[in-house]
């Protein structure tokens, strides 16, 4: 392996996908960037067996090769060369060595052979989705996302295609569920629904912040997205996705419209009084007004009023305020509707408008 | 081309590569019999064959030819294939709820990176503790996909019924003495008495034959000519053999001082054997059989089996309860020659 590549490209590709090689490596190799040369190009891959990321630059490649090199270090040593050339060459045994005009560096680094082989998709089964798009998606559903190691089914996003050019995501932790669904005007490349992990999706938004556009598939075991030259390779969950259709009420007894801002900056008073574990908030629907109630035995009493559109029969629920803020924050849309049946059974919170996004919340005592 | 290097457990390996061939492959597997002899081997070349990228067809072939270089099988034989990894406890008694959680669950829970299964392979199974073992058996009663849990184990009995009921079971018993011999005398030269010796103190256990000091092995003949011939009046006699035997200073050292302890015993077992009429074919040390006769007209069984008692005694003084090696081995020395 021999080549010459611009330091501020190397560095700035590097920046981009080091931090995904593990510090405390399980296996000294994952602590480790895999650098490939042919052609014309550099190949950069990391990985610490969830993820993956994979990034190329430009380079003047001399000699094809490749060899694992300690991320980290070559990080730190090229981010503070002086731009210009440096110049790699394996010089035997797993060492590679780093000439720039005035250094010299000589770093120990491993086979590429040790290195997990990075899954590759062919283009065919990639889809282009707008980065705007895509991010909106995550944001309306992560939230909801279960932290809870136990149910390992629910510990990521849900993708599902639900139309020739139709995605949905969907999110729930089992006391809550929130789903949305775009037109993303490609044609969805998906079989059958497939879980992504927190983390990887988690990754998903460094992509999407470096390109407008970004190429995503799934493969058999993984979620692939790809945007400006780096690629990001998630495994998935492997377990199926609750039936979650039968958590979303088709109906509900009665429902009102309410000011998206009104609601939530109502929420974020009222709830400061709340104990910080539950978050209680006391939702007490009147003709024409919701009042919300948050007790504390330490702190007092906060009780606040807001104006809505409703004419059913007064009904006292009870509300993680935490949930209710978790939608509205993101919901975009200044109308909101809202549908519930008893202090028992689901409430459902969806935009007044064209998106598609619902959310359901199971009420809680109080 | 599997199994290439692992001798006997032929029913097992015919099993296992049945079920992958017959595509039955089972979630859990619970490999048990005594320690050392082959079993951890067999998992991790099940791991190979449940991952080679030569696909499904290498069953056809497992017995010939050379052993497989695909990078898969390379990678498990490394220790480094991201979906094959060891679960290992060497010295820690209890092994936790939270690491079986984070090294086995939390690495099974994601569809496999590399390969066609997740293989997690649990060595000393019976060191989990019982809430360790509650919370794997959730993990054994709703398996992920594409995984095989293999669970080995000396002491299944010591791991929850619920546990052993939900694995498939592969008994391994060690290697008969003559296939221990052959192929033991294929790897070494010792020569066939020494050989012998080397296969009698193994148990079974191919791996602890080939370990075995070399060295030690080769004193044995001397070690046990002088203690049969120590005359316990003369204190410079028995203090000379303890000084010519290994302090036990270091681990090393300290494992060629366990090797004479069991060299000793199996000279102690061969003259009760004697003395009880069993023909000289059942002896370990098959090149000293008039000395041991001889001792054995001297010495009555009881006083030998006081020997052996005393000999376990010391052993657990020396190895389990760090006394004083010298006092003990003086003892010892003492007791033998009397
Ligand atoms: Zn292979």
């Amino acid at each position: 392996m021999k080549f010459k590549v611009e330091a501020m490209n190397l560095s700035e590709r590097l920046g981009l996908i080091q931090g995904i090689a593990e510090r405390r490596a399980t296996m000294p190799v994952l602590s480790h960037v895999l650098v490939s040369s042919s052609k014309d190009k550099l190949e950069l891959s990391v990985t610490d067996l969830e993820t993956a990321m994979s990034a190329s630059c430009g380079a003047a490649v001399l000699k094809e090769g490749s060899l694992a090199i300690p991320a980290r270090k070559l990080y730190e040593i090229v981010k503070e060369l002086p731009q210009g050339e440096i110049e790699f060459e394996a010089i035997g045994n797993h060492w590679v060595q780093l000439r720039t005009p005035s250094a010299t560096f000589k770093i120990a680094g491993l086979p590429s052979e040790d290195f997990p082989a990075i899954p590759e998709l062919s283009s065919e089964h990639l889809f282009s989705v707008e980065s705007s798009v895509i991010d909106d998606m995550i944001t309306k559903t992560i939230f909801a996302v279960s932290p809870d190691d136990l149910r390992r089914n629910l510990a990521g996003i849900y993708f599902q295609k639900t139309g020739k050019h139709n995605l949905r995501l969907v999110a729930t932790d089992g006391h809550r569920l929130s789903f949305v669904e775009r037109d993303v005007k490609s044609e969805v490349k998906l079989g059958r629904g497939v879980v992504v992990p927190k983390k990887g999706v988690a990754e998903l938004r460094k992509i999407v912040k470096i390109a407008e556009n970004i190429s995503i598939g799934f493969g058999k075991n993984f979620f692939i997205a790809e945007g400006d030259g780096t690629i990001l390779i998630v495994r998935l969950i492997d377990a199926e996705f609750p039936d979650y259709n039968q958590v979303i009420p088709e109906v509900t007894k009665s429902s009102f419209h309410v000011k998206q801002g009104e609601f939530l900056s109502a929420l974020r008073r009222v709830s400061i009084l709340s104990s910080d574990k539950t978050k209680s908030v006391k939702v007490t629907l009147n003709k024409g007004e919701m009042t919300l109630v948050s007790v504390s035995p330490e702190l007092g009493e906060a009780k606040e009023v807001v104006p809505i559109e409703f004419t059913g029969d007064s009904i006292e629920l009870g509300f993680n305020a935490r949930y209710l803020m978790d939608v509205l924050e993101v919901i975009g849309e200044e109308t909101v509707h809202m549908g519930i049946t008893d202090e028992l059974s689901p409430a459902v919170i969806k935009p007044v408008g064209e998106q598609v996004y619902i959310s359901v919340i199971m009420p809680m005592r109080v | 081309m599997f199994f290439k290097n692992i001798i006997g457990h032929e029913f097992q390996k015919k099993a296992l590569i049945r079920t992958v061939r017959e595509s039955r492959i089972s979630h859990a597997y619970l490999f048990f019999g005594p320690d050392g002899i082959g079993k951890r081997l067999i998992s991790v070349e099940f791991a190979k064959i449940l991952n080679c990228l030569r696909g499904e067809s290498i069953t056809e072939e497992v017995s010939k030819g050379e052993r497989c270089d695909c990078h898969s099988c390379k990678k498990i034989e490394k220790g480094i294939h991201p979906d094959v990894f060891f679960v290992e406890y060497k010295g820690i008694k209890n092994i936790r709820v939270d690491q079986i959680r984070e090294e086995v669950e939390e690495r099974l829970f994601l569809t496999p990176f590399e390969g066609r299964f997740k293989v997690a392979i649990v060595d000393e199974a019976e060191r989990m503790n019982p809430n360790a073992q509650n919370a794997f058996l959730k993990t054994l009663e709703e398996p992920p996909p594409d995984s095989v849990i293999i669970l080995i184990s000396s002491r299944p009995e010591a791991l929850l019924p619920t546990i052993r009921s939900r694995c498939q079971l592969l008994e391994f018993r060690g290697l008969s003495e003559e296939i221990m011999l052959k192929e033991f005398r294929k790897r070494t030269d010792l020569s066939p008495d020494e050989a012998w010796v080397a296969v009698k103190l193994s148990g079974g256990s191919l791996g602890k034959a080939l370990g075995l000091d070399k060295n030690v092995l080769s004193e044995r003949k001397e070690i046990i000519l002088k203690l049969s011939e120590i005359n316990p009046k003369y204190a410079s006699q028995v203090l000379g053999f303890v000084e010519s035997m290994p302090t036990g200073s270091s681990s090393e050292d300290l494992e060629k001082l366990m090797f004479v302890f069991e060299i000793i015993s199996a000279w102690l077992r061969d003259l009760v054997l004697i003395k009880i009429g069993f023909d000289e074919d059942h002896l370990s040390n098959r090149d000293l059989v008039s000395p041991i006769r001889k001792l054995a007209e001297k010495w009555s069984v009881d006083n030998i089996l006081d020997k052996m008692k005393f000999l376990e005694n010391a052993w657990y003084a020396v190895f389990r309860m760090n006394a004083n090696k010298q006092i003990v081995l003086e003892n010892l020395v003492l007791k033998i020659a009397e």
